[in-house]
Formats: structure tokens, sequence, C-alpha cells
């Protein structure tokens, strides 16, 4: 039996050293079997740093997916408190444009009620004067009615004086017979009686006459009595109409008053609500400022981690280059993985990326494991028969999801992408189950 | 801040812009400036005020400018002004209108241009061959919005507010994603070019796009003392046609000191209309 001779073991060593860790000599030595334990070992070093690697791939790429997401919805946050804080900051100029023109129309509606009070002092003052009116038209009633007793009265002295004057005439009469009855004594006496009973006719005319004006008197009196009753009836509905204008006047006031007290409350109140929007105008500012400084911080946080993955990735692919067997199946995960981030930076125009790019599922990583050495070894496995459908699935809407961008149907694009999150993430549950 | 700091910067900006900043408004200083400070390296607001009063012509002085203006404002903003486009003032304007007759519109403060395209909009459906009669001219104090609104491109939050769907399917196509880009069909009415509403020159810098028989001037004089208000509005009125349409905000109270204007009711609104400059 010959041992493993020293050319083999140093065979072993170089491929280790070119970073093939799954090189085994015949254990038919202590040294052989050490050195295959060691190929284990490093073997399973590798195996543990890629899983490491791609796990740490993984969850910095959930970190930063979930980031963006959030730096995403801040800046569209910072867009909106930004219009908010613009619209409130009008608001509240046109809340002062308010506080200013109830100010104005405090003092107009003041101004109004003066006018008004002012308005109904001359109406009283109206009132007034048609009842001094009134009554002095009720006076002058009372003197003309005294005067036409006066000239009824003078009428009855004038009929007796006319029945004097008959009666005279009658004495004068039988005076002028009793003369002619006495002859020449009575003579003189007759010229008398002649002279008495002239004078008692020239009476009776006078009197006459004087009735005549008397009568003509007390037509024109019930005249002006007509006519007074007439006025005092016009001064009375004057005053009727004065008092109604100041009742009128009154309700004017009270409604002014209303007015004005109603002014004064808007006033009040668009002070206190410029004091308000004031306030809300001051904080929407600051809180618009505050969203900025987080939507900075936060894209500088993406930044870090993007510099963070980008370590990550060159520290996987450094330890890619080593060979371990099954050290495939972690890679292919960080594969995925990364190439779902391709699709999303594609997305927002970070990265460009050509159809031909994206293989087929038969020749990535995976897939090349999967239909060779992975057929040897899982070949019978469900986990690993049912990767197939998955593994298709995420290559094909890769490719979809490229084409439809390049030809500019960015919403497909994006469906696609959010497609591939299900048949992706059961890639990865299949190639863990593989593992264990 | 330091109440000199305060000073300088409150006297700067009711100079440049017109824009009026009393202390309860401290925040708003340090909310727009401090980035802008941070943007160039500047160790706070101390430092910016020192720049800024150091070299007054300068990019800097411009930007401390351009950050304190507030770009609020959306599509069809209000409504009430579009419908009054549409029903009352562009009928009258159109009677006995030549076949080459110009209605001439202006968007004054037009910030990112909505309230800009929002005309446009107005006019193609309520004007036959608009694109032949109607000019707009957008104008702004900032640069940086004016570019923006030149690019007429908007996020979905910018259409989302204040645009009907069937306009936004009307007028824009979608551009890179989730934004929206302006049709061309309705930039060709459109220009849109920098001035500053508080400038002694204002009416000569635009003599060229006017006389106006439109202009839009809303939510920008509540940022400015009664003594500017008039003043602005005066020199509106100087770019004017008489009998022309001004639209302001609803609680803006206008009323220049030499010009006179008709106040006309739209929906219960304030309308102005020039009676004489």
């Amino acid at each position: 039996m010959s041992n493993t001779d020293e050319k083999e073991i140093s065979n072993l060593v170089s491929q280790f050293m070119q970073g093939d860790f799954t090189a085994r000599v015949k254990p038919d030595s202590q040294l052989s079997r050490d050195m295959n334990k060691l190929g284990e070992y490093l073997e399973q070093i590798i195996r543990t740093s890629t899983e490491g690697g791609a796990n740490t791939c993984m969850g910095v790429f959930d970190v930063i997916s979930s980031i963006t997401h959030m730096s995403q919805d801040i800046s569209q946050m910072e867009e909106r408190t930004f219009a908010v804080a613009a619209a409130t900051e009008e608001m509240a100029a046109t809340v002062e444009q308010i506080v200013t023109s109830s100010d104005q129309g405090d003092e107009a509606a003041q101004r109004a009620m003066e006018a008004a009070q002012e308005g109904a002092g001359s109406v009283h003052n109206a009132v007034d004067v048609m009842c001094s009116l009134k009554d002095s038209a009720a006076n002058v009633m009372k003197e003309v009615e005294e005067l036409a007793h006066f000239s009824n009265e003078i009428g009855a002295i004038v009929s007796s004086i006319q029945k004097i004057a008959g009666q005279t005439n009658m004495l004068a009469l039988n005076a002028t017979i009793e003369a002619a009855r006495a002859g020449d004594a009575g003579r003189g006496f007759a010229v008398v009686a002649g002279e008495v009973k002239e004078l008692s006719n020239q009476t009776a005319k006078a009197a006459s006459e004087i009735s005549e004006k008397i009568r003509t008197l007390q037509n024109e009196i019930k005249e002006v009595v007509n006519v007074m009753g007439t006025n005092l009836e016009l001064a009375d509905r004057g005053s009727a109409v004065a008092d109604l204008a100041g009742s009128s006047m009154q309700k004017v006031i009270d409604e002014f008053r209303e007015v004005s007290q109603t002014m004064e409350h808007i006033k009040h109140a668009s002070h206190d609500q410029s004091l308000a929007s004031r306030e809300i105008a001051e904080r929407t500012s600051e809180l618009s400022g505050l969203v900025s400084s987080s939507s900075r911080e936060i894209s500088g946080n993406v930044q870090r981690l993007q510099a963070f993955e980008k370590l990550v990735v060159s520290q996987i692919q450094y330890i890619a280059q080593f060979k371990a067997k099954d050290a495939v199946i972690s890679l292919a995960k960080s594969d995925h993985m990364l190439w779902k981030k391709r699709l999303m930076d594609m997305l927002v125009g970070l990265e460009k990326i050509e159809p031909e790019d994206v293989t087929d599922h038969h020749n990535c990583r995976l897939g090349k494991w999967y239909y060779a050495q992975g057929q040897s070894d899982f070949g019978h496995n469900s986990s690993f028969i049912a990767l197939e459908k998955s593994h298709a699935q995420v290559h094909a809407l890769a490719k979809s999801a490229v084409t439809k961008f390049k030809s500019g149907d960015k919403n497909g694009a994006i469906a696609d992408v959010d497609a591939i999150a299900t048949p992706s993430s059961e890639v990865v549950a299949l190639l863990t189950k593989l593992q264990n | 801040m330091k109440p000199a700091d305060f000073a300088f910067l409150r006297d700067f900006l009711r100079k440049e812009s017109g824009q009026f900043i009393e202390e309860n408004k401290i925040y708003l200083l340090k909310s727009r400036l401090e980035p802008l400070a941070r943007r160039h390296s500047l160790e706070g607001l101390e430092a910016l005020v020192a720049q800024v009063k150091a070299r007054p012509r300068d990019t800097l002085a411009r930007q401390v400018v351009e950050a304190m203006t507030t770009n609020e404002t959306l599509f069809f903003r209000d409504k009430y002004p579009f419908d009054a486009l549409s029903t009352v003032i562009f009928p009258e304007l159109m009677q006995g209108m030549s076949p080459n007759g110009k209605i001439r519109i202006w968007s004054a403060a037009c910030s990112r241009g909505q309230e800009t395209y929002s005309i446009a909009m107005t006019a193609i459906q309520s004007v036959p061959s608009a694109e032949r009669h109607i000019r707009i001219l957008g104008t702004d104090i900032a640069d940086a919005v004016l570019a923006y609104a030149e690019e007429g491109i908007y996020t979905q939050m910018e259409v989302q507010r204040g645009m009907p769907v069937k306009q936004l399917v009307r007028y824009f196509e979608q551009h890179e994603g989730t934004n929206w880009r302006i049709r061309e069909e309705l930039r060709t009415m459109i220009s849109f070019r920098m001035a500053n509403l508080i400038a002694a020159d204002l009416a000569v810098g635009l003599r060229m796009h006017g006389p106006f028989d439109i202009v839009f001037c809303r939510n920008v004089m509540i940022y400015f003392d009664v003594e500017d208000r008039k003043k602005v509005i005066d020199k509106i009125a100087q770019t004017m046609n008489v009998g022309g349409y001004l639209i302001t905000g609803t609680g803006e109270l206008v009323k220049g000191e030499h010009s006179q204007w008709d106040t006309q009711r739209f929906e219960g609104r304030p309308i102005w209309k020039l009676k004489s400059k």
C-alpha cells in the first residue's frame, strides 16, 4: 500500500491556494486525512462567510429599499408640507386683510349708528313742530268760533234796532195823524213827526245793511271754520305720520345697534383668528423646515447605506472566488437580491439595463449550478424541483420589466418589478430549505 | 435675529418687492432664508444679511427677495374669475371685434403659471379661434417660478389642486411618470417675463405686451401696505385700456389714488372696470 506522496499533497495545497477548497486526496495517511479535514474546514468557513455575506446583503437591501421608500414618502411629504406652509401663509395674510376690512366695517357701522341717531333727533324735532302746529290750529279754531258767537250777538242787536226803528216809524205815523187833527197848532209838530219818520227809515235801512254784512261775515266765518277744521285734521295726521317716522327711526337705530354689535363681534373674532392663523402659519413653517431637514437626513442615510452595500457586495464577490461545495446556494440568494435592486434602480433612473443583459434562467450562477452539479446533488429533493419554476419566473419578469422600461412603458415595468417579489422570495425560501 | 438685521431685511424687502414684513413675521424670515443661507454655505442669517448689505445688486440679494415670496397658487383658483371671463368679460370684449382683433390679458404675479394656463384653458373654451385673438402675458418677480411656469411641467399634487379631470386630460400629457406637461396649443398664446409690480417703470416695461383688456392681480397686494397698494393699482391702470377689467382677490381693497374704477359684481364678488386713468 503506497501512501499519498508528497507531490499529491503539494498539488492539494496549490489547489487550496488557488481557492478550490473542494479538492481532496486519498485519506490513507494521517497527513492526508488532516489535509482533507483542512479542506472541509476551509469549505465550512467559505460557506459560512458566503451565507453571512448573503444574509447581510439581503438585510442591507431590505433596509435600503425600506429607507428609499421612506425617503420617497418624505420627499412627497416635503412637497406637501411646503405647499401647506405656503397656503397657510397666504391664509394668514388674507386673514389680516379681513381684520382690516372688519375694522373698517365696524367703524362704518358706528358712523351709520351716529347718523341714524342724528336722524332720529331731527324726526323728534319734526314731531314737536307738528304738535305745536296742531295746538295753535286748535287755538285759532276756538278764537274763530268765539268770533262767530259775537257776530250772532251783533245780529240779535241789529234785529232789535230794526224792531225799534219799526216802532219809531209807527209812532211817527201816529204823531203825524194827531198833528193833522190839531190843525195849524199841530203843523210844526207834523214837521218834527216827518223828520222822525225819515230818521226811523234811515235807521231801518242801516240796520238791514248791517244785517246783510253780518250774514256775509257769518258765511265767511263758516268758511274759515271749515278750512280750520281741515287744517286741524291735516295737523293731526301730520303729527301721526311724524310719530310713525319717529318709531321707524327708532327701529333703524335698534337695527343699526345690532349691526354695529355684530360688526364688533366680527372685528374681535377676526383679530383672534388672525392671531390663531399667525400661530398656525408659524408652526406650519417650522414643520416644513423639520420635514426638510428629515428629508436631508434620510437621503444622507440612503447614501451611507449604499456605500455600505457596495462594501458588502465586494466582500461577497471576493469570497465567491473560492470554491466550496453548496456555497453557490448562498451566493444565488444575494445574486437575485442584487438583481432586484438593479431593476429598482433602473426604475428611478439610477441604472441602465439592456434586455440582453438579463440572462435566461439557465445561464445565471444559480442556473448553471442547477442544471449540472445541483441536479446530481439534490435532483430528487422536492424543494430543488420546486425551485425551477420560481427561478424561471424571476428571470421572465426581469426580462419583461427591462423590455417594457426600454419601450417607455414605465408603469408596466413597475408592475413587473413589483410582481418579482413573490417568486423571488420563494427562490430564497427554497434555497434556505436546501441548505438545511 | 438681531433687531438691526430685521430692520434691514424689512426695509430691503419693502423697497425691492413691496413685501411688508412686520415683527410677527420673523419666523417667516427664518424659515425662508435659513435654507438659502445653508445653500450658500453661510453661517446663519447674520452672515446672509451681511452679504446682502455689502452687495445689494448681487444674485444672492435677488434670491432673498425670491425666497420671501409666497408662491401659493392653484389651477382655477376661486373659480369665479374664470366663470366671469367666459360668461361676461370675453363676450363683451368680443363684440364688434375685428377679424384680427386681440384681447390682451396680463396675469400679474403668476407664480408657477397655474393662473396663466387656467386663463388660456378658459379662453380656448369660450373664444372662437382663441389662438388668433388671445394674447396672455404671465409675469412674476421671481425667476425660478417663471422658469417653472415656462417649462409647464406640473407634479401630480399640483394638477390635483383645482383642476377638473376633463381639463387635465384635454390640455396636459403625462410626462416622466407622475408629472404632467401642458400641451403646445396652450403655449402659443402665452408668454412669460419678469416684472416687479412696484418698479417705477412697470408700465414702460410692459408697453410692448399691452395695453391690456384684462388684468389678473390676485393675492399679491395682501402682502403690501396700503400706500403701496394704491400705487400698484394706479400703475396697473396705466397699462390698461379704459373699460378694461381688473380682477383682484376678493378681500383685497383696491381703488387707486388717481385711477377711477367702477365696481361690478359677479356672484357677489367685486370685479373692477377702469373708468379713467
